[in-house]
């Protein structure tokens, strides 16, 4: 039996490392500055990890919070704003710290004043306002922030689309193995406890607050340097922009469409959903928008849980008819 | 009082803020009461209502009846779509936990949102009525036809929700899932069907809203994704689950709106009606004006 | 613990399927002998109002071009149809970006014609198509930000801030003096085009020796502007400029002639130019102003006749459409002057030579900039009359009575 687990975990690992290197090696293979598939991935990374970091404070710890686009916009605006002072440069790694602190600090304030009084949806409610008072402010901070004019960066010093593409790689390897440590670690049983039973919780012992706001910053900081890597993509930091509630909605579309709470159902959702969205709009140009809800509906009404669940509830099932499906096929073509 | 120049423009103040209050109002009391007996924040309620208020320009347009005569087709049209929406969709996702309700809404929103973009157009659409830009003064108050007829109607509808869960039977059963599910259906409440009721009501309630947008606005597909913003700021003043809280939440909201954008900036207005919503998050969740046990 | 790791195996081996789908997808470029020109409009979200104008004028110019069989291309020393792939951006600077992403990588196209929306739709894209090389024939973004990119591989046709600025006093100007307005409000939305022209307009008011009374903004989506008409009541203000989208105007409108606030001139901008606009006004919308790009009005050729084609589609009339009619024709002629549908050489025709349009004569200059004149309009029994510029009108403005005496 304990040979048995061993070998899944190996395989498992030996899967990831797989399709790792196969992402490390895209670029060389593909020319990255023609190839959609290398932006594809680019995108799926970013969002992946965005819904890495929502998934540990909402699937881990069941705080469900809305106000993921106010860490993204923050780093966006620390990137900017440091790059335009002169304080940092292009793909400065101090840059992409700087704003997964500030991101990191602004939920770590949020979080002691928010997490410590609101349950449940009254704290969703309460970070859906955090996000959209960081847009007005932005709207309004004057030569600071530029207003809704935005700031603008400097484009000419785009070099490649490979250190875009590298860059997100490792910042959502980076998401995936803090999360798989801390999952794995005291601290995730901890987080998984708060979810099931936040009474019991803290009876047995367990700083609620504090790992609930442990949890609530990794995400930011995860999510602060999303930020940052977009505002070195799209040169132009405004608030419709880089606060728009998508930055929110769509990561946890695909966290909820996965499987919130598992480690594997963001990465599943993200492509899933990314596949479906560019799919649609590739098939059905006039009237894509209608078949993005449309699957959203059907998903949640036949898999409400999430594809992770429904694949792990429907195992044998799902064999039985890969199994026929297969058979069936190499029947035919003998 | 420095920063008015007369009390007449104070209270001017003051009822353009009820006016614009009762609109959030009207859109929040159908999310108040889905919110109460389910806890699903439905985020599709703006959408609904612009679903409402084409289908009066449909109506106002091939039939040319009045807007407000028009509200005797849309609400039972919607109590309809309201109870297939939740047997068709909402009762099957409902055990699965609050996140994948709140998707399902949103899928929702985006695919009505795309469907109406398909059908009527991204053009804007209106209703012009006679009384559409007509007002009358009360000494130096003007006072909007239009808007008027939207709080009166927006009232009548409160009070009649209101009654309907205080003096019927399926009302009271309804307030008693919105406070302990579990015990009710001890008592013998099937709480699908009263979920099914409470959900047709509110969306019935987004008809009405929808009736009172075209009224007073033009609209697109997307004109009704704010609403929903300011309808959840609201029900978060007047009280979760709360019916009249919700209304009065919404007021306070519009009052709110209208004084800080008119001694601050109007820039500002939305981050103090946020900042606000905050506070009485965090200090009292049950609302500004409920008792903590108290749902209507 | 078997099935699991099968399960597992299935699953990765199913993302592999997909990547090679998509990796076919993605590598699959346009061939044959036709020019794939690119373009991403808002077809959804609160721009497609403009987007639905636009995609027909680009369809209208393919269609034109193609009946007349096409491009005549030096390289291949034949006439070459135009086929034009519009994807839609959803009115979101993101989604602008990656739509522009898609049209270079996937559909393997080398000329982009103009999005729509400035900030929100044009800067990402032509940042985007600044990061591959490609061109980007460019219109509606303003020359401030255009030039502040240093774009090498982006053109711009559109009007200039220093021109649409003064346009608005000059026409004030050019009534009598007892019926000009003397003390100007200034309403613009919280946007990058508001906050660009808000600064624009008071640093020309002053110029012009207006008196700005009242500088207010607008949120966007705002459902309400009592305070604003308050405070212009308070303020005494007689003539208004106002930069907003349509809903957000329409609502101003109704609520100035609720609170009988009457503007002697009231200047719109963006949200007033849309047939719809007088139609959820009706009357109302008598007098009020509206820039425009363009009118069928224009003594050039062709300009007639694609606004009554529009009018024919649509049943009503368009002070936009014949701009991007006429961007189209600037691309069409470059390409034949360059003999070739490479971005590069491209851009040197757009920089080298003259084009006639329906939009006039058109002469790029180095920095592969074109301003042309914006025109004003005045709404009048349900068409936008042309105001402006003075030696193409013929109409005249006339000062807006107060409600009571409509």
């Amino acid at each position: 039996m304990l040979r048995l687990n061993q070998m899944k975990v190996h395989t498992k690992y030996i899967a990831g490392l797989i399709v790792v290197i196969f992402f490390v090696l895209c670029p060389l293979f593909l020319n990255s500055e023609r190839s959609y598939f290398i932006y594809f991935l680019y995108t799926t990374f970013i969002y992946i990890t965005i819904a890495q970091g929502w998934n540990l404070i909402a699937g881990y710890t069941g705080q469900v919070s809305l106000g993921q686009h106010a860490f993204f916009g923050l780093g966006a605006y620390i990137t900017a704003i440091t790059w335009r002072a002169g304080l940092t440069g292009y793909f400065d790694p101090l840059a992409f710290l700087l704003s997964g602190t500030g991101a990191l600090l602004l939920a770590a304030i949020v979080g002691v004043v928010l997490l410590s009084k609101l349950r449940d949806d009254y704290f969703s409610l309460g970070t859906l306002g955090i996000g959209e008072i960081l847009r007005v402010a932005a709207l309004n901070g004057g030569s600071f922030t530029e207003g809704a004019a935005g700031i603008s960066l400097n484009s000419t010093a785009y070099k490649s689309m490979n250190h875009y593409y590298y860059t997100a790689l490792f910042i959502m390897l980076f998401t995936l193995v803090v999360i798989v440590l801390l999952i794995r670690s005291r601290v995730g049983l901890a987080l998984i406890a708060i979810r099931e039973d936040e009474t019991a919780a803290s009876a047995n012992g367990i700083p609620v607050l504090r790992y609930k706001i442990l949890a609530f910053s990794i995400g930011a900081f995860v999510t602060g340097l999303c930020g940052s890597l977009n505002a070195y993509y799209i040169f132009h930091v405004h608030p419709p922009g880089v606060l728009s509630l998508n930055w929110v909605v769509i990561p946890v579309l695909m966290c909820i469409l996965g499987g919130a709470g598992t480690f594997m159902g963001p990465i599943l959702g993200a492509f899933v959903l990314s596949i479906a969205f560019e799919l649609t709009s590739i098939w059905m140009p006039e009237i894509h928008p209608i078949f993005s809800g449309a699957f959203i509906v059907l998903v949640t009404l036949f898999m409400p849980s999430g594809i992770m669940y429904y694949i792990t509830n429907h195992k044998s099932m799902i064999m039985r008819r890969l199994r026929l499906t297969v058979f069936k096929w190499m029947n035919q073509k003998a | 009082m420095s920063y008015f120049p007369s009390l007449a423009v104070f209270f001017q103040i003051i009822i353009n803020g009820t006016f614009l209050g009762t609109m959030y109002g009207v859109a929040a009391i159908g999310l108040s009461l889905i919110f109460g007996c389910m806890q699903v924040l439905f985020i599709a309620q703006g959408t609904m209502m612009i679903l409402a208020a084409y289908s009066v320009f449909w109506l106002v347009y091939f039939m040319s009846i009045d807007p407000l005569i028009s509200i005797l087709i849309i609400i039972p049209v919607f109590l309809v779509l309201g109870w297939i929406m939740y047997k068709g969709m909402f009762q099957r996702v409902s055990q699965a936990g609050p996140s994948s309700t709140l998707l399902l809404a949103f899928g929702l929103m985006v695919f009505m949102e795309s469907m109406m973009l398909f059908i009527w157009s991204p053009n804007i659409r209106s209703v012009k009525t006679s009384y559409s830009t007509s007002a009358f003064q009360i000494g130096d108050i003007t006072i909007s036809v239009s808007r008027l007829i939207v709080t009166v109607v927006a009232g009548i509808a409160t009070c009649l929700v209101y009654l309907f869960l205080k003096k019927t039977m399926t009302g009271k059963a309804i307030r008693g899932v919105s406070e302990d599910r579990v015990t009710g259906m001890l008592l013998g409440i099937n709480p699908n069907r009263v979920s099914a009721i409470t959900f047709a009501i509110g969306i019935a309630m987004a008809g009405v809203a929808g009736v009172a947008t075209c009224l007073i606005y033009p609209f697109d597909p997307y004109f009704g994704f704010l609403f929903s913003l300011k309808a959840l700021i609201a029900i978060a003043f007047g009280g979760l689950g709360s019916v009249g809280g919700a209304l009065l939440g919404g007021i306070i909201l519009g009052i709110l709106e209208s004084l800080s954008s008119y001694t601050i900036s109007p820039g500002w207005a939305d981050a103090i009606a946020y900042a606000a919503f905050i506070l009485v998050l965090i200090f009292r969740p049950q609302g500004l004006l409920g008792k903590a046990a108290d749902k209507v | 613990m078997k099935q699991r790791s099968i399960l597992y195996r299935i699953t990765i081996r199913c993302l592999f399927i997909l990547f090679i789908g998509f990796l076919i997808t993605g590598c699959s470029k346009g061939r044959g002998k036709e020019i794939i020109i690119g373009s991403h409009l808002p077809l959804s979200g609160p721009g497609g109002l403009v987007g639905l104008e636009q995609k027909w004028a680009y369809d209208q110019a393919v269609k034109d071009i193609n009946d007349a069989g096409g491009i005549y291309v030096k390289e291949y020393d034949a006439k070459v149809p135009v086929r034009l792939i519009a994807i839609d951006d959803e009115s979101d600077s993101g989604k602008a970006a990656a739509a522009v992403e898609r049209l270079i990588k996937k559909d393997g196209v080398e000329l982009i014609l103009s999005g729509s929306n400035g900030a929100m739709g044009v800067l990402p894209g032509m940042i985007t198509a600044e990061k591959y090389k490609v061109y980007y024939h460019g219109t509606l973004i303003w020359l401030e930000t255009f030039l502040e990119h240093k774009f090498k591989n982006c053109s711009l046709y559109n009007f200039d801030m220093g021109q649409v600025i003064p346009m608005c006093f000059e026409v004030w100007n050019s009534l009598p003096k007892d019926q000009r307005p003397k003390r100007p409000a200034i309403f613009v939305e919280d946007s990058f085009d508001g906050k660009m022209m808000g600064d624009a307009l008071t640093m020309f008011a002053k110029k012009f020796k207006y008196n700005v009374v009242l500088h207010q903004s607008m949120g966007l989506g705002a459902k309400d502007f009592t305070t604003q008409v308050i405070k212009a009541k308070s303020a005494n203000a007689d003539g208004i400029i106002c930069l907003a989208n349509t809903p957000e105007t329409v609502t101003l409108v109704r609520q100035l002639k609720e609170n009988d606030v009457s503007f002697k001139v009231f200047q719109g901008f963006k949200g007033t130019w849309p047939t719809e606009f007088y139609k959820s006004l009706g009357k109302d919308a008598d007098y009020i102003l509206c820039d425009g790009f363009w009118s069928e009005d224009y003594p050039f050729k062709g300009a007639k006749e694609i606004g009554q084609r529009f009018f024919d589609k649509y049943e009503k009339h368009s002070t936009s459409v014949g701009l991007y009619y006429a961007l189209c024709q600037i691309l069409f002629q470059a390409i034949e002057k360059a003999g070739s549908t490479d971005p590069v050489k491209v851009r040197q025709a757009i920089t080298d030579n003259e084009f006639n349009t329906v939009n006039g004569k058109v002469k790029y200059d180095g920095r592969g900039v074109a301003l042309y004149t914006s025109g004003n309009f005045q709404w009048m029994n349900g068409k936008q009359q042309n105001i402006y510029p003075f030696n193409l009108a013929k109409y005249k403005i006339k000062a807006a009575p107060p409600w009571k005496k409509r």
